[in-house]
């Protein structure tokens, strides 16, 4: 299996997480990445707020996918982090432009993707005047 | 693939506000620094003037695709490539330039990245300072800067909460919704 066969099962994840997270109190999302023994797993929470300068904000959930984890299996992406860490941008990017619910992630004022005891990239950012 | 008449329209009139003759780069930094700031704001004239810059109804910055799109009022999609310099701390009023900022890509960084070789190359602090102490204008200097020694065609500043994301832009492209 190669990561953009993963592509679809992430789409149907995503799609089925951001449907129960829709919520107005939701102001940003973070995809949280955890490190197991034969793989990567990736998290969605939805946060009540949204802090550039503090990545904290990704602590303050109100919505967690919480056991409902994604898998990136070692087998196809690599057990090194940095390829864990490239492989769910990839998939978050991707869902961001072509995901049927990606316009709840966008509507957000931040999308963000980093491992739980790292730091968070930034996926997608989005403000009013 | 032809042009609609809004994208000729914006091309012709980008092209003729916005073209200019390079010319040799200030010696000196202070010159530079004022010659940086009024060039963008003469930019940024023009595209309020062209496009409505500043009516938009929400902008979206993806790091994977490196795009700022502007969502006009009145369905206007203006999309171009873009460049975070800097994010501006008004609670703080700290500046700190991208390429220090662990959230954002490498991508996103190579404006910022140029600006402080110029500064290692010219002894300049501020560019190579990841974080400082210093107003809105000076961060508006620092974008002033990276539009000037890019290439860039215009800047944005992005509020986000109590931050500020500073951003150049490049050739702008339009569509309707």
């Amino acid at each position: 299996m190669r990561l953009i066969e993963l592509q679809s099962e992430f789409n149907a994840w995503a799609d089925r997480l951001l449907t129960q997270a829709m919520s107005s109190s939701v102001v940003a999302y973070n995809f949280n990445l955890y490190e197991h023994a034969t793989q990567f797993a990736i998290q969605l929470v939805g946060t009540r707020s949204f802090d550039m300068k503090d990545q904290d904000w990704a602590c303050d959930e109100i919505f967690s996918s919480g056991e409902d984890l994604f898998s990136l299996p070692h087998a196809v992406v690599g057990d090194r982090w940095e390829k864990g860490l490239e492989a769910a941008k990839s998939l978050v990017e991707s869902y961001l432009h072509h995901g049927s619910k990606a316009e709840v992630l966008k509507a957000s004022s931040g999308v963000g993707v980093g491992f739980v005891d790292g730091d968070i990239e930034f996926a997608h950012l989005r403000g009013s005047q | 693939m032809p042009h609609t008449p809004i994208k000729l329209i914006a091309f012709v009139l980008m092209t003729l506000l916005l073209g200019q003759v390079q010319q040799p780069l200030p010696a000196d930094f202070p010159t530079l620094q004022k010659v940086s700031i009024e060039e963008l704001k003469q930019k940024t004239a023009a595209h309020v003037e062209i496009w409505g810059l500043d009516k938009i109804e929400r902008w979206d910055l993806s790091q994977g695709s490196g795009k700022l799109v502007f969502t006009l009022r009145d369905g206007l999609i203006a999309a171009s490539p873009a460049q975070i310099v800097g994010t501006y701390n008004s609670e703080d009023h700290t500046w700190l330039w991208a390429w220090a900022n662990s959230s954002i890509d490498t991508k996103l960084q190579t404006d910022a990245l140029k600006l402080r070789k110029y500064g290692e190359e010219h002894h300049i602090d501020r560019l190579t300072t990841a974080k400082w102490v210093g107003t809105e204008d000076d961060a508006w200097a620092m974008t002033a800067l990276a539009v000037k020694l890019c290439g860039e065609q215009g800047a944005y500043r992005g509020p986000s909460g109590s931050t500020y994301v500073f951003v150049a832009f490049g050739e702008v492209v339009f569509q309707k919704k």
